[in-house]
């Protein structure tokens, strides 16, 4: 069997609290309490767990934004914990990151076609005409008009907006992408459509998702694997209707006895 | 007994009644319906969920019953009934009074709506002395008392506390703390838990509930999240763009939506359990931009029974003929009945 895509061991995040003046220096907040799981390429894994579990940390470590305080993550066989900030560089186009909030996470400034076109620029990839045919596709690749790529990001819906923040990710034709919560910004009427989405992307480019969110059913619906975190520990990971149906650990047993069920049988 | 004798006789049930409200807002792009004749029945102690998604106008419908609209938004038709006086025409001095004795808002984000630099004890204590012209001691008392209702037995630390000292739970606990201590009729909680984890929804809706059932305290749950609310409400408005769509009892409405809107929102909520098939169901298209809203019904663009005659026509909030108790806001309702029969 090949090298998974993504396999990390044992990671520990610890954060240092701020010292109160002249105050003594206090216990180190434990974010991640070594984490260890494997990520195949083109698969789906869901991370849930409540505020604070370390969701956040984790993705923020694999796309290289934070180093770990110890432990080992490797993409596609290569040890990143080790690499400098220059090294780093190339890999960066592997590892795509989707924000939870379209409003702030888009540049106000820049049409949607230059902020999809805005990694290639970044990353010196082809010269400007190219950037921009490119960056159309992408645009339409997730629902958008060619007649919307000039538009700037206040002329588009929350779940439009999602769709530009999509189109940025994939324009480095990245294998990863790390999913912090895409949907629980927008309406309910939006989400499913995003979801519809973000699963016809990973079957036409084959890619795989860390995907992070506090809704079960949103991760049900996406995610062949799912990873339950608690204060900084997967408890509990599973294939999806391993973890639904005979949920081992007693934190997800009471996380899906607390998730609200809808009655309707359509 | 014909229809209007029933609407008649229920209103004079009614704690709360709110007729054909209209809001607008008028921006430097045009002006903005933002509520669009919104009505409203609430029976002493009942729990209503209204229900939408943002801009459909459910959270300013609240704050125009309580006269808080934000400037430039204004109360352009409509009357509010509160114990039988129109309390849209009351000064603003009386209404002032009504606000928190009588009728109560827990907004959705606990750290914006407490001040961040005073104690939990002043910012509870201040509303309970100014209200109840009582000495600050019994405001204490009575401070005290309803934190322990809300779960938050350790009192005494959690008065002397400031809010950031407080987790996002525990602020929400106080916040309906504060809510409650005066005893208002009705409640509208906006959004109560959408900032919390999962866990922590389920029990600070418990604890609403229990709160409306043990004090006849009539609760609005301003909600986009209809599954959450659902399951403790006793009925279930539906506000598009606007306008009601469809209200109905709660077991009723999941049982049989009678709105195309309510049932495509039902069909797109993912689940739970059952099979996963691709696409999932969901709705074509954007919520309207309010500037620029359909002509007709609203949702006729998004919509799978779409005629001519919705593009043309605005349908009211009629009794369903074949669907006794039943009202919804669609001119293809048999259509739809029909189509499930």
């Amino acid at each position: 069997m090949s090298e998974p895509l993504l396999v990390l061991q044992d990671v520990v995040k610890h954060y240092q609290r701020p010292r109160a003046w002249f105050g003594p220096q206090t216990a180190a907040v434990r974010a991640l309490d070594g984490v260890s799981l494997a990520l195949a390429k083109g698969e789906a894994l869901g991370l849930v767990g409540e505020s604070g579990s370390g969701k956040s940390t984790l993705a923020r470590l694999i796309v290289g934004l934070e180093r770990v305080t110890s432990g080992s993550i490797r993409l596609e066989g290569r040890e990143l914990t080790a690499l400098t900030a220059a090294e780093w560089r190339p890999l960066r186009k592997k590892v795509q990151m989707i924000f939870q909030d379209p409003h702030s996470s888009l540049d106000p400034r820049q049409s949607a076609a230059s902020i999809v076109a805005e990694p290639l620029a970044i990353h010196r990839i082809g010269e400007r005409r190219g950037r921009r045919k490119r960056a159309l596709e992408l645009l339409e690749a997730v629902g958008l008009a060619p007649a919307q790529a000039g538009h700037y990001p206040h002329e588009f819906s929350g779940g439009q907006r999602q769709r530009i923040g999509i189109a940025r990710a994939l324009a480095l034709a990245p294998d990863l992408v790390v999913c912090d919560e895409p949907v629980s910004a927008l309406d309910v009427s939006i989400r499913s459509q995003i979801l519809n989405l973000l699963h016809e992307l990973q079957e036409r480019f084959g890619l795989a998702y860390l995907f992070i969110a506090h809704d079960l059913s949103v991760v049900r619906a996406l995610c062949a694997r799912v990873a339950v975190m608690q204060a900084g520990k997967i408890v509990e990971i599973a294939d999806r209707d391993e973890l639904f149906e005979r949920p081992q650990h007693s934190y997800t047993r009471s996380m899906l006895a607390s998730a609200p069920r809808c009655g309707w049988q359509g | 007994m014909s229809a209007e004798r029933r609407i008649a006789e229920r209103r004079m049930r009614s704690v709360l009644s709110v007729l054909d409200l209209v809001v607008e807002f008028a921006t430097p792009a045009g002006r903005v319906r933002a509520v669009d004749g919104v009505s409203l029945e609430l029976q002493e102690g009942e729990i209503l969920a209204l229900v939408g998604e943002s801009g459909s106008g459910k959270t300013l419908t609240a704050l125009a019953v309580l006269g808080l609209l934000p400037p430039p938004g204004r109360v352009l038709a409509g009357r509010v009934f509160f114990q039988e006086r129109n309390i849209l025409r009351l000064p603003e001095r009386e209404l002032a009074r009504l606000r928190g004795r009588a009728l109560a808002m827990v907004f959705q984000d606990p750290l914006s709506a407490l001040h961040p630099m005073l104690s939990i004890e002043r910012q509870m204590t201040e509303a309970l002395e100014h209200h109840e012209r009582i000495p600050h001691r019994e405001a204490r008392a009575r401070a005290a008392a309803a934190l322990a209702e809300v779960g938050l037995g350790d009192a005494e630390r959690v008065l002397a506390a400031h809010p950031r000292q407080l987790s996002g739970g525990m602020r929400q606990r106080v916040l309906i703390a504060m809510a409650v201590c005066l005893r208002p009729k009705v409640l509208f909680a906006d959004e109560p838990t959408t900032a919390l984890d999962a866990s922590l929804q389920a029990e600070v809706l418990a604890l609403l509930v229990g709160l409306s059932r043990r004090h006849g305290m009539a609760l609005v749950l301003i909600s986009h999240d209809l599954a959450r609310v659902a399951e403790v409400a006793d009925r279930v408005q539906v506000l598009y763009a606007g306008r009601t769509v469809e209200v109905a009892p709660t077991a009723e409405l999941f049982r049989r939506p009678l709105h195309p809107y309510t049932r495509a929102l039902l069909a797109s909520v993912p689940r739970l359990d059952g099979p996963i098939e691709f696409p999932l169901p969901s709705i074509p298209g954007q919520p309207p931009d309010p500037l620029r809203r359909p002509e007709g019904c609203a949702f006729h663009p998004r919509c799978a029974l779409v005629q001519a005659s919705c593009k043309a026509r605005v349908p009211t909030l009629d009794e369903v003929r074949g669907a006794s108790g039943r009202r919804s806001a669609c001119l293809e309702v048999q259509a739809l009945l029909e189509e499930r029969a």
